[in-house]
């Protein structure tokens, strides 16, 4: 609620009138006023140029999706040529491909396509993008000065497989601009999948929750795991990396380094702990419930609930007793989450109960 | 120099110093905004939510939309609400004690089944009725609480207490929201290095007049009513200059009401919110901040410019009155409540900008300017005045005022551009030059009577009567406090 009262000064005239005089006030008046009207043009023109930015963007398009559903479907290099050749002798498709703002709508057109599509639909499209010197105005933007046309021209040359420039790519992993460092980040993945996180080596920037997110989307899309630095990575200074790491193994479940996971549960960095008790989730052992058991008594309160919340999903009867001492736990959100443990575990105990004759029945949670 | 000349001159120079802060305020407003918006808006090119819709990493959230006698509509704003564009979500309505038929009608819609829901009641709250759950995996999302009456806040607590998720989202059950605004919403949440997100929030717009299918927005118009069109200036003002500059300082104070998110933990242990207060939204944000900077934890306020929730604007002056004497109140409530912070360094942004600017600038400018405006009648009647002085000073002000708003259009123009036809942009015009002589009064006047109804303990919110949008019928929307 922004009031807007600056008008208060017109009910207080006769306190501002020992200061200034009232040509002043009309001189400036004047001036605002002119302003206005500067702006209202600005708008009114502006508005004009939208309008007809949006219809010739409308236009392009509608000529450019006929021309990409051509070469999309296209399955041999002859059928590709004749494509082009017709677009040749098409004038308003040549000149649309010569003219700045026709090549920008075509690269996020065929992008965006790229994105959608895979198999030899993908592949023309590629093609066409380097048919048309697109790569060209890419490196363009790419050697541009400014942060986002960098950014996008990254996205650009990673989402069409450039694959030649991934060094100038490799480059701007560790930028001192987040965006740029975020996309390139997100580009060499693209390009070369585990083998592009080597840049978690040199590292000197925190990796958001959300470029862990969008880097797991890519490792996780069609690359092969690989799983060869992951143990120097838990050892990384950049808490980020150990957190990014620990989230790696527990989607790739790398039971190879439960040992190594389990360490982490004492790492200085909060944030890296709780990954480490979220990743024994998935990677769990016979003795993962004891370690965490171990690791609760010494644990911060956060850490605690969510040890509680594992043991939920992963304890056993034999932790019954543990379970109900918390019970008389002072902080009542332990106290919850510990009773929701146990019937957990009741629950499944019931379970066993229920098992053919033979199976041993275990009281300890009843 | 006489003690009568001396208190003159106090008051002489402390209304013009007060004055010109304000005028110098809203140009720094209107610069960090424009700064802010233009970096959100380059960086957004390039983003890609789907990332964050199709992951199962995507953080989960808890939907609360309190319902007070919202039988007319619940059902459709039940199935937005469900078809809303993200993975990891549940969303819970709490059915206020309502009088009508709201939750009869719910049951039999969505199968709802009475269950044992085992929570822990972290926030205490009135008394629940029963906690019900969909038999239809289809509605597995749905959580239905039923709960004696206890207003706003008390219900929103009762959400808090049953949310299972890490992220909270508070809305009002009849907002329209964007298809994708829990993606949009989430992101700052998990774009933060080095501290910890506490709440989002986002652009709030007024939907009257516009075209509404299937709980969607499918056409945006400017509103027809003369009320409501003046508000959506005022909306534009408030949200894509006034909040976008806070969020760029990060002293943002408030997140509406109507659509917000925050980190339930730190919502929880801040003690959620407030019963006593009818201005709970802004109470909780400055208790959880407060929270934060008493623990010396490193924390944000974050905020999108992005319209993502539409609403319903007050179409009659009776209405608008209650709302805006509401919000006075509630700002009154909550500055009082949190005054230590006041001129606190301990308390950084807040403690020396935030809670200043809103102590002087929004609870203590309109009673200035009524003071004020009594005064210069007072001078008139007397012929005190110089009036070509008059003149001069009065048309610096209304000049500033009109470019303002102008620039505020023109931010909206430049941005999001929801209104594209040159008439609408005209009468967005026309509204920044009445709007003056006609709303801004009235709204002060309206001020002043929450003053006066806080003097007189006054706590309810006060009789909220909506239209409905599109061809709908209308609707009550009573929420009373206690």
């Amino acid at each position: 609620m922004i009031s807007f009262s600056i008008h208060i000064l017109t009910t207080n005239y006769f306190f501002a009138k020992t200061l200034l005089p009232s040509r002043f006030f009309f001189d400036v008046s004047f001036l605002l006023l002119t302003t206005v009207m500067l702006v209202l043009v600005f708008i009114v023109f502006y508005l004009f140029y939208y309008l007809n930015r949006t219809s010739k963007k409308t236009e392009i398009v509608r000529l450019y999706s006929d021309i990409i559903s051509e070469i999309i479907l296209c399955e041999t290099d002859e059928e590709l040529k004749e494509v082009i050749a017709q677009l040749d002798a098409q004038k308003i498709i040549t000149h649309w491909f010569a003219e700045p703002v026709g090549r920008k709508i075509l690269i996020q057109e065929l992008v965006k396509i790229h994105k959608t599509i895979s198999g030899k639909g993908a592949d023309n499209i590629r093609w066409m993008y380097e048919h048309f010197g697109l790569v060209e105005d890419s490196l363009n933007d790419l050697a541009s000065h400014k942060w986002h046309r960098k950014a996008v021209a990254i996205q650009q040359l990673a989402e069409m497989k450039q694959i030649k420039y991934l060094t100038k790519i490799y480059k701007a992993t560790n930028s001192k601009n987040k965006w740029i460092r975020t996309e390139a980040q997100i580009a060499v993945v693209k390009l070369t999948g585990f083998k592009g996180l080597r840049f978690l080596n040199i590292i000197s920037h925190p990796i958001s929750q959300w470029q862990q997110l969008c880097l797991l989307r890519e490792l996780v899309m069609d690359h092969e795991y690989s799983s060869s630095n992951l143990k120097s990575w838990l050892c990384s200074t950049n808490d980020s990396v150990v957190e990014f790491t620990l989230r790696l193994i527990k989607k790739f479940m790398c039971f190879e380094l439960q040992k190594e996971v389990v360490g982490c549960l004492y790492h200085k960095a909060d944030n890296v702990r709780e990954a480490a008790i979220s990743t024994l989730t998935e990677i769990a052992a016979d003795e993962t419930p004891w370690l965490l058991q171990e690791r609760f008594a010494s644990a911060s309160r956060k850490e605690k609930l969510l040890i509680l919340s594992v043991l939920k999903e992963r304890g056993v009867e034999e932790q019954g007793s543990f379970f109900r001492d918390l019970l008389c736990h002072e902080d009542t959100r332990i106290k919850t989450a510990a009773r929701a443990a146990l019937m957990r575990i009741a629950e499944s105990a019931s379970n066993i109960y229920n098992l053919p004759n033979g199976v041993e029945q275990k009281a300890d949670v009843a | 120099m006489n003690l009568n000349q001396l208190l003159y001159h106090l008051f002489t120079y402390g209304i013009l110093i007060f004055s010109l802060l304000l005028v110098v305020f809203y140009i720094l407003i209107a610069v960090f905004s424009t700064l802010e918006t233009r970096q959100y808006i380059l960086k957004n090119r390039f983003i890609d939510y789907s990332t964050l819709a199709a992951s199962d990493h995507a953080p989960s959230l808890s939907i609360l939309a309190p319902a007070y006698n919202e039988g007319a509509t619940i059902i459709e704003n039940v199935r937005s609400l469900l078809s809303t564009h993200y993975n990891n979500f549940e969303v819970i309505i709490i059915n206020d004690g309502s009088k009508d038929d709201t939750l009869q009608k719910l049951i039999p819609v969505y199968e709802l089944v009475l269950t044992g829901h085992y929570f822990h009641p972290h926030l205490a709250t009135k008394k629940l009725r029963g906690i019900y759950k969909s038999a239809n995996p289809v509605y597995k999302k749905l959580i239905v609480v039923d709960k004696e009456n206890g207003g706003k806040a008390d219900a929103l607590n009762v959400g808090i207490n049953i949310a299972s998720n890490q992220y909270i989202v508070c809305i009002d059950v009849d907002c329209i929201l964007e298809q994708d605004a829990m993606l949009k919403l989430v992101r700052p949440f998990l774009e933060s290095e080095g501290q910890r997100v506490i709440a989002t929030g986002g652009v709030v717009r007024i939907a009257n007049s516009c075209e509404v299918n299937n709980g969607k927005i499918v056409k945006v118009h400017l509103p027809k009513q003369f009320l409501p069109r003046i508000q959506t200036l005022e909306y534009i003002r408030a949200f894509l200059l006034g909040r976008m500059a806070w969020s760029r300082i990060d002293g943002l104070l408030l997140i509406s009401g109507a659509f917000g998110a925050f980190d339930r933990e730190i919502a929880i242990e801040a003690g959620g919110y407030d019963h006593n207060t009818v201005g709970e939204d802004m109470e909780l944000v400055v208790r959880m901040r407060r929270y934060m900077e008493e623990r010396n934890l490193a924390y944000k306020v974050a905020y999108i410019p992005d319209p993502l929730c539409w609403t319903e604007a007050p179409a009659t002056f009776k209405i608008l009155g209650r709302q805006r004497n509401r919000w006075t109140r509630g700002t009154i409530e909550t500055l009082k409540l949190h005054k230590k912070i006041f001129f606190n360094k301990n308390y950084g942004v807040i403690g020396l900008l935030s809670y200043p600017y809103w102590f002087f600038f929004e609870f203590f400018a309109p009673l200035v300017e009524f003071t004020g405006f009594v005064g210069f009648i007072l001078f008139a009647l007397f012929g005190l005045i110089d009036w070509p002085f008059f003149l001069s000073l009065f048309l610096f002000v209304y000049s500033f005022s009109i470019l303002y708003s102008v620039f505020a259009i023109l931010m909206e123009v430049l941005t999001y551009n929801q209104y594209k036809k040159r008439s609408e942009i005209f009468k967005l015009l026309l509204m920044a030059i009445i709007e003056p002589f006609v709303f801004h009064p009235f709204v002060v006047w309206s001020a002043v009577r929450g003053n006066i109804d806080l003097l007189r303990k006054k706590k309810s919110w006060g009789e909220m009567t909506r239209q409905g949008f599109a061809q709908k019928p209308a609707v009550k929307n009573t929420a009373v406090a206690q």
